[in-house]
């Protein structure tokens, strides 16, 4: 398959190929994105993640060209095109609702993009087959996208994307409209084409689990800014805020509040109706925190332990692999993941002990603490 | 559609046309009573006054053969003219007129919210609900030779006067038809745009596509069902419209007399029922097969599914 450059795939060059320099939004009163500053390498799966109305879609359409911004800069390819027309950016974009169109078979549809750009017919024609072809949607390309299934909507508008060999391609949250079976084998197979063409891709989502699945790097995203860029990985293991902390997994991780005090001993964390000793956690200083600690370091025993965090057993759902268990500490609900299958034998009392080592602390702003 | 044969009927059969009862009655005595007595009189030669008020007789076709009498039908005053004159109305007030300029204000701010929408909107909104008779007696005043405002605007142009009513008066009333009723197209059309998704074009301006190219393959085709229902509808408006007739009576010598008038002169001014029964009978054909058209044209708007 050589649908793109392999050159591309073969010495990924990572230069910086998507640049945003203080931008900035402003819709009336409301400041949608708010001096963002970001890098993306060549051929990078980059995902914008963050709950509805962060301004994850404004960043997107300001790079798409369909919003001005209100200050700042956007590169593309070293060069500047802050002030240029969508269509003299060399960007392909992807809506959520795929934005088909309905009086057009898929075949023109996915052929659009270089009839617009004056291509003869002959060659529209056998380069919509090619990119058809390997998106295995090539028996359907006489139909109108309302004869088609979702996923083959799904597919056929990222034909329409990728027919033009852009620079960039744009995904606006374009799983969100399938169903959850549908959208695991998009996920997989979104992922394997990006690699596959080496497209620098930036890709909206709210999905923590979709960014986390697909991205090489993500950007998570509260009220118009920038809060963490990292690999999966590392806004995983350090996330940099309380937000960002809640945010990413699922469940999210458990945050409770409390306040760390020293004594002979070292650093206690005390909690709401408890006391454990943070050891030599580095760091640890006097004053109001959040313990952060996600579920799957946790361990659930069934009998009273010094280090361990009392609670109430609240619901056990078994998910197959894993079991859920959620643990009422006063007024918090915790949540604790158990890789097993086996329901465990649980009174109502039971004590929480948590991985030290895997401790987040947060100060009172949300801030992690190091 | 199959799923109409599902639903449950909440009444009895005969409960519902008890309900509907007086709807038709209302339906019958003034739609479909006078559709037929029109139809019966146009083979007559009933009058309001003279011999034939109190002793109509049936006189065949001759009423018919009158109207298309073809050796004299284009002269002043005739049938014919009437029905030339509503053509060159019809086509140049609805079809060339109020059409494109309601998709040209529909388009012009699409997307666009603010003052100046408003302020157009609501001018466009009001010329086409304000009363017959107010508007008409307006244009009297603004084509007016001597003190008309239109003419006092030309002649500060430096263009000098011109005789609407005289020179021009199909131009003229059809000029006003083209203000009178652009409002519906331009709320039609912008009801059309607004419901087609953002991404669409969208997706084409990213694709590359030039603001012709969006307009010519994605927002035509998909406004397509809606420019032919609002042909439909306007031009059967028009054909049917009135209110020009305060504005010139028809004249000077038939020169802007539509069917609508013409009809209105036979039956009403000269009084001869059959006479413009007849003419009222070849009307509502014309009207039907524009009708059945608009009808055809709304079945094949599923096509998209």
């Amino acid at each position: 398959m050589k649908l793109q450059t392999e050159k591309k795939k073969s010495h990924r060059i990572y230069e910086a190929h998507v640049v945003l320099q203080d931008l900035t939004k402003h819709f009336g009163a409301v400041v949608a994105v708010d001096h963002v500053d970001l890098t993306i390498s060549e051929g990078e799966f980059f995902a914008l993640l963050g709950p509805s109305g962060c301004g994850k879609t404004t960043t997107l359409r300001l790079i798409a060209g369909l919003e001005k911004p209100t200050e700042g800069k956007i590169f593309l390819g070293g060069k500047d095109v802050t002030n240029l027309a969508p269509r003299e950016r060399d960007v392909a974009m992807v809506f959520q609702d795929y934005a088909l169109y309905p009086h057009m078979t898929l075949r023109d549809n996915i052929g659009y993009p270089l009839k617009v750009r004056g291509v003869p017919r002959k060659q529209i024609y056998a380069k919509v087959e090619e990119v058809a072809r390997h998106l295995k949607i090539e028996d359907l390309l006489n139909r109108r996208p309302s004869q088609v299934s979702g996923g083959q909507q799904q597919r056929a508008a990222v034909a329409r994307a990728l027919v033009h060999e852009p620079q960039v391609f744009l995904f606006d949250e374009p799983l969100s409209n399938l169903d959850a079976k549908l959208r695991l084998e998009a996920r997989a197979f979104l992922k394997h084409l990006q690699r596959e063409v080496g497209v620098t891709t930036i890709y909206v989502t709210h999905d923590q689990a979709e960014a986390m699945a697909m991205a090489d790097r993500i950007a998570i995203m509260f009220t118009g800014r920038i809060c963490q860029v990292g690999s999966p990985v590392e806004v995983y293991r350090h996330p940099l805020s309380k937000e960002v902390a809640a945010f990413i997994g699922n469940p999210p991780m458990n945050l409770i509040p409390g306040h760390i005090t020293r004594e002979e001993g070292g650093h206690f964390f005390i909690g709401p109706g408890f006391s454990i000793s943070l050891g030599g956690i580095p760091g640890a200083q006097e004053g109001e925190v959040f313990l952060g600690i996600r579920p799957e370091h946790i361990r659930v025993l069934s009998e009273p332990h010094p280090q361990a965090i009392p609670g109430k057993l609240y619901a056990v759902q078994p998910l197959g692999p894993e079991l859920l268990i959620t643990v009422q500490v006063g007024e918090i609900p915790v949540s604790v993941r158990l890789f097993t299958d086996d329901l465990p034998q649980l009174e109502e009392d039971v004590w929480l002990l948590p991985t030290l080592e895997r401790v987040h602390l947060f100060d009172p702003t949300g801030k992690r603490l190091e | 559609m199959g799923k109409n044969k599902e639903i449950q009927q909440i009444l009895p059969r005969a409960t519902g046309f008890f309900f509907l009862a007086p709807a038709f009655f209302f339906i019958g005595l003034f739609l479909l009573f006078p559709f037929i007595w029109v139809f019966i009189i146009s083979f007559t030669n009933v009058a309001l006054t003279g011999p034939t008020a109190l002793n109509p007789a049936f006189v065949g076709l001759e009423n018919y053969v009158r109207l298309f009498d073809f050796s004299r039908w284009m002269r002043s005053g005739e049938f014919g003219n009437a029905l030339r004159n509503t053509l060159y109305f019809v086509l140049g007030s609805a079809v060339l007129g109020q059409a494109p300029l309601g998709l040209a204000i529909a388009l012009a701010f699409h997307r666009r919210r603010g003052p100046l929408r408003e302020l157009v909107f609501s001018l466009a909104t009001m010329a086409w609900i304000l009363p017959d008779v107010a508007v008409a007696f307006a244009w009297i005043a603004f084509l007016d030779y001597d003190f008309g405002t239109l003419n006092t605007v030309l002649i500060n142009l430096g263009l000098g006067k011109i005789d609407w009513y005289f020179q021009h008066p199909l131009v003229a009333i059809t000029i006003f038809n083209v203000w009178r009723g652009t409002a519906f197209s331009m709320l039609l059309f912008s009801a059309a745009l607004g419901s087609i998704p953002p991404s669409f074009w969208e997706t084409a301006e990213v694709a590359g596509a030039s603001s012709w190219q969006r307009f010519k393959d994605v927002i035509l085709p998909l406004i397509l069902p809606h420019i032919l229902t609002d042909l439909i509808l306007i031009t059967l408006w028009t054909f049917n419209t009135f209110t020009p007739y305060l504005i010139t009576g028809g004249g000077p010598f038939f020169r802007s007399e539509t069917v609508s008038m013409y009809t209105y002169r036979v039956a009403f001014k000269f009084l001869e029922f059959g006479r413009g029964a007849a003419v009222a009978v070849v009307m509502m054909a014309i009207n039907f097969v524009l009708a059945t058209g608009y009808l055809l044209s709304l079945r094949r708007r599923r096509a998209y599914g």
